[in-house]
């Protein structure tokens, strides 16, 4: 699994986007980079809202599905169905049954600066966070900080968690007692996208 | 022969064409002609003083509006088009402001007070809605229930993927102040046609209200499309916006006006081929109205600065009438060249005091018509009639060989008739039964539109942006809403909007979208007084049991309370409205403004095609361009009827006074019957009455008074020849006026030629022999 198919969400959930990576000479991005990649997958996920205005956190499922050429779809399912779609050209929104929503220019432009770290470029990313990992024999686990004082606005730290190339959880925490975890309970599926499903989804 | 009296024309004549040379380059000719039909027309004079500013900045700034809209091949390519298509449309030369439709206006002061005021300003609105605007307190299970719905919509709202653009506010906004609002404004961004699109409203630098401004923005919209084709192969540009309109226009009139020329000379040429047995005395005759037409032009282009095109058009005219003082001098060649230049001004003393008195006076009392096109046009054509008698006469006596200009037999046509008996009784009863036929069947009908030829690229390409924003079913409408502060300004914005009910699909943005009106904020604070504190205890209860810690929204209650105790150091209402105006951004600037020490604001109303009009009450006006230029038109008719009318009787006084009762009588009667068989013609062949009818309806009476003037003191009984030329050439030139594709200018020729028919008849009739 790829942290370059999941950092893009984490954005879109912030709102604002950004993330964090690590220097290239991390063993766990190393890792994630080496592995084989398919062409195109899909795989579903559940995400965890934690906000401390409520005793007890939101829950979220959909699918997330990934084309090399066109970019990445976050389908939500539950409890609404609304689709955030990222290209390298940004960001739209697809409320069910109602026209795209481009985001605004600003998104658009955070956007693109999240697409740059799709590319892991060890530069990009060691100026704008830092990196701790550990490694357990149960797991791995990568918290990225950013240095960035403009990213801090949105984010405290983005900590993503696997085991071997398999990547179960990423948990962003805002601050303040609000927090986002990811969960992946299912390995990425080969996704054998029709037109229909390309015109769907993208 | 006098060679001294040909010396001195032909200076006289090189030092015209040296003074028209210096005009010529004196000349701005870049700004010279207008395409602003806002330019026809003072159309300020009958709005109130404190409204006349605000329409004038609005106007001018809405001339400026551009709208762009890109379609790319592919939907996939929004995103990327979105930022090249506005960072290109930024960096366009004719742009100084330029936005993406649906995003949120530059963030700034403005923003920043909303957000940290937002409570004190819209809470009074929420509660308004939510309470139904009832004034009178509610009993507890209506606070209960009002709490409860409040915290069902928190939660719904937080159910929702895309809340978490909002999440790290709703502590503070429990009640979803800000989220509501925005999608209250975005409910006045026209309905999606689902067609893929970036659409962006931008701003020009200067208004398209010249030839070479409309050119230098199709000429940067041009750029802008190769640019975005070559990013993004198959994408299609469209653009809207006042410059499609003045161009379609412009290039529409600027061929009618060399066709209008050209039928006119042509006819003229037929006629002088016809009636004339030397022909070649039509070159001169073309030197004097090539010379006299430019002329006239080129003085009224450094009297007033600019011309409209329109009035070029309708200034053709003068081709038709200069022709009678050219054929009359030139018919008198042989007769001037003999006679020294002081003799030969006297000779035409005559003529040029009955043209100055009729048809040049009629011109020029067109400079009182507070139409700025009839006024351009009273100049022009003034000016050139004065030019046109005498460059006839200086280039008659400038000319060598002396030669008798020979007339065809065919006009000195006697026909086989004689005056019939009560001819003056029967021909006054009839007038007065044409005059009563044109009050019956005649209606009033001032449009603006009229003055420009019906377009048909530019309403299309509107039509089909519309149709892109599904626009279709609904108008757009500009109000103006004036008041001493801007409290007051929204209190009127509201008392207007508030009479359109919330059914009719009316949708409006303005300041009074954003600001509650004093009678909310009055209820929402005896709201606050009588139940602030049991309404939140119970909103908290709500929050609680839907699974929501109250404590955690500790900033919301703190703002509560400061409004409850109206401590906290909370500003005046009135001083933060104006700090936030001050800090407006484009598109918003025009929400609020300033004229003098009284505020103004505009309001867009969208209401749906078939919606009652609403109407101004008095603090509030619409910006109707197009309305207001009509019933302007409308007041101004009603003038000029009255000055026409007091003119023809001061004319018909001089008449009486100056040639007798008899002749005097005969002199007005001519064109006064003339007129009024004229109208009753065109009661019965075009029922409709304009600005331009009666116009028109002068200078047919001035024309035909001429007529009258001529055969009431000729005590002969020969056929009238030079009426008849003249009548022809007239007929010719305001004929080809009558097929012009500009309904005002057809109006007008149709009405002249149908008065000069009218007034040559009667002048033949005179002419003729008594039984």
């Amino acid at each position: 699994m790829r942290l370059f198919f999941l950092l893009p969400l984490l954005l879109i959930q912030t709102l604002t986007n950004v993330a964090g990576t690590t220097p290239a000479s991390s063993e766990v991005l190393r890792l994630l980079n080496t592995e084989t990649r398919p062409q195109s997958m899909l795989i579903p996920f559940e995400e965890i809202r934690v906000h401390r205005i409520r005793k007890e956190p939101l829950r979220f499922a959909g699918v997330m599905r990934i084309h090399p050429k066109l970019g990445i779809s976050v389908a939500y399912t539950q409890p609404e169905e609304t689709t955030f779609i990222l290209t390298s050209g940004g960001l739209r929104i697809r409320p069910a049954g109602k026209p795209d929503q481009v985001a605004p220019e600003e998104a658009g432009r955070l956007v693109q600066v999240f697409l740059d770290l799709l590319t892991l470029n060890a530069s990009i990313l060691s100026e704008q966070f830092t990196l701790q990992e550990a490694m357990e024999p149960s797991g791995w686990t990568l918290t990225l900080v950013p240095s960035d004082p403009a990213l801090l606005r949105y984010f405290e730290t983005i900590r993503i968690q696997g085991t071997q190339d398999w990547l179960k959880t990423i948990t962003i925490d805002h601050g303040k007692g609000r927090s986002k975890q990811m969960v992946f309970r299912s390995m990425p599926l080969d996704w054998d996208a029709t037109p229909e499903e390309i015109e769907s989804f993208f | 022969m006098n060679s001294r009296s040909r010396f001195i024309s032909r200076i006289l004549l090189i030092l015209y064409m040296g003074a028209m040379a210096w005009a010529a380059l004196s000349i701005d000719w870049k700004h010279a002609l207008s395409t602003n039909l806002f330019d026809l027309i003072d159309s300020d004079q009958h709005l109130p003083e404190s409204v006349r500013e605000a329409q004038t900045i609005l106007q001018q700034s809405l001339s400026k509006e551009i709208n762009l809209i890109a379609i790319p091949s592919d939907a996939a390519q929004l995103p990327a088009l979105k930022s090249t298509f506005l960072s290109q449309v930024r960096a366009m030369p004719c742009i100084a402001e330029a936005t993406c439709t649906g995003d949120m206006p530059t963030q700034g002061k403005w923003m920043a007070d909303l957000f940290k005021r937002k409570h004190l300003i819209l809470l009074p609105d929420w509660w308004d809605m939510v309470s139904g605007g009832t004034p009178t307190p509610l009993s507890d299970d209506e606070l209960r229930r009002i709490a409860d719905e409040a915290a069902a919509a928190l939660d719904a709202f937080l159910q929702t993927p895309e809340s978490t653009a909002y999440e790290a506010h709703v502590d503070s906004d429990p009640l979803l102040l800000i989220p509501a609002l925005l999608r209250d404004l975005s409910g006045t961004s026209p309905n999606d046609s689902g067609m893929p699109r970036v659409e962006i409203s931008a701003q020009l630098k200067d208004a398209p209200s010249s030839s070479d401004a409309v050119q230098s923005i199709l000429r940067d919209i041009g750029l802008l499309r190769d640019s975005l084709s070559e990013a993004f192969p198959g994408v299609e540009l469209l653009d809207n916006g006042f410059h499609r309109y003045a161009s379609e226009s412009e290039s529409l009139i600027r061929a009618e006006i060399p066709r209008l020329n050209f039928w006119t000379v042509a006819l003229t040429l037929i006629l002088a081929f016809l009636f004339l047995r030397k022909p070649l005395i039509l070159l001169p005759i073309l030197s004097v109205l090539v010379m006299s037409a430019g002329g006239a032009f080129m003085i009224t282009l450094l009297l007033l600065g600019q011309i409209h095109v329109i009035s070029l058009v309708i200034g053709s005219i003068l081709v038709g009438i200069a022709v009678d003082y050219a054929f009359h001098i030139l018919l008198k060649r042989e007769e001037l060249q003999t006679l020294s230049f002081a003799e030969t001004l006297s000779r035409i003393r005559v003529p040029l005091l009955t043209s100055c008195i009729s048809t040049v006076f009629g011109f020029l009392v067109l400079l009182t018509n507070p139409v700025t096109a009839i006024q351009q046009v009273g100049w022009l054509v003034g000016i050139g009639l004065i030019l046109a008698l005498s460059l006839s006469a200086i280039t008659a006596m400038a000319m060598d060989r002396p030669g008798i200009v020979r007339i065809s037999r065919r006009l000195g046509l006697q026909p086989p008739l004689r005056h019939f008996r009560w001819d003056v009784p029967i021909a006054c009863i009839l007038g007065l039964a044409c005059a009563a036929l044109f009050f019956l069947r005649s209606v009033e009908r001032d449009d603006i539109q009229d003055l420009q030829i019906p377009l048909t690229q530019a309403p299309l390409n509107e039509q089909r942006i519309r149709s892109l924003s599904g626009q279709l079913s609904t108008r757009s409408h500009h109000w103006i809403t004036i008041g001493a502060s801007i409290t007051e300004m929204v209190d009127r914005q509201h008392a207007l909007f508030s009479g359109i009910p919330a059914t009719d699909g009316a949708r409006s943005l303005g300041l009074s979208s954003l600001l509650p009106s004093s009678e909310s904020v009055k209820r929402f604070e005896g709201f606050l007084q009588h139940s602030g504190t049991t309404f939140i205890r119970h909103f908290d209860s709500a929050l609680d049991q839907r699974g929501y810690d109250p404590n955690a929204f500790e900033s919301f209650h703190a703002e509560w309370n400061a409004l409850l105790s109206q401590t906290g150091g909370i500003p005046s209402r009135e001083e933060l409205y104006q700090g936030m105006v001050a800090s407006l951004p484009y598109p918003l600037t025009h929400l609020a403004n300033t004229s003098g020490d009284r505020f103004w604001g505009m309001t867009l109303l969208q209401l749906p095609a078939d919606h009652t009009p609403l109407e101004p009450d008095g603090n509030s006006f619409e910006l109707a361009p197009l309305k207001t230029f009509n019933e302007a038109l409308a007041s101004y008719r009603k003038q000029v009827t009255f000055s026409v009318l007091t003119a023809a009787l001061v004319v018909a006084v001089a008449s009486f006074i100056v040639f007798g009762f008899k002749t005097g009588f005969r002199i007005t009667g001519m064109p006064f019957l003339a007129v009024t068989f004229a109208l009753g013609i065109l009661a019965l062949i075009h029922p409709v009455h304009s600005l331009f009818h009666l116009v028109g309806a002068l200078l047919g009476a001035c024309i035909t008074l001429d007529y009258a003037a001529f055969v009431a003191q000729a005590t002969d009984r020969t056929p009238p020849i030079s009426i008849r030329i003249s009548a022809l050439t007239t007929l010719a030139s305001f004929s080809v006026l009558a097929t012009s594709r500009i309904p005002a200018v057809a109006d007008l020729g149709l009405t002249v030629v149908t008065i000069v028919a009218m007034g040559w008849m009667l002048a033949e009739y005179h002419k003729l022999p008594s039984k």
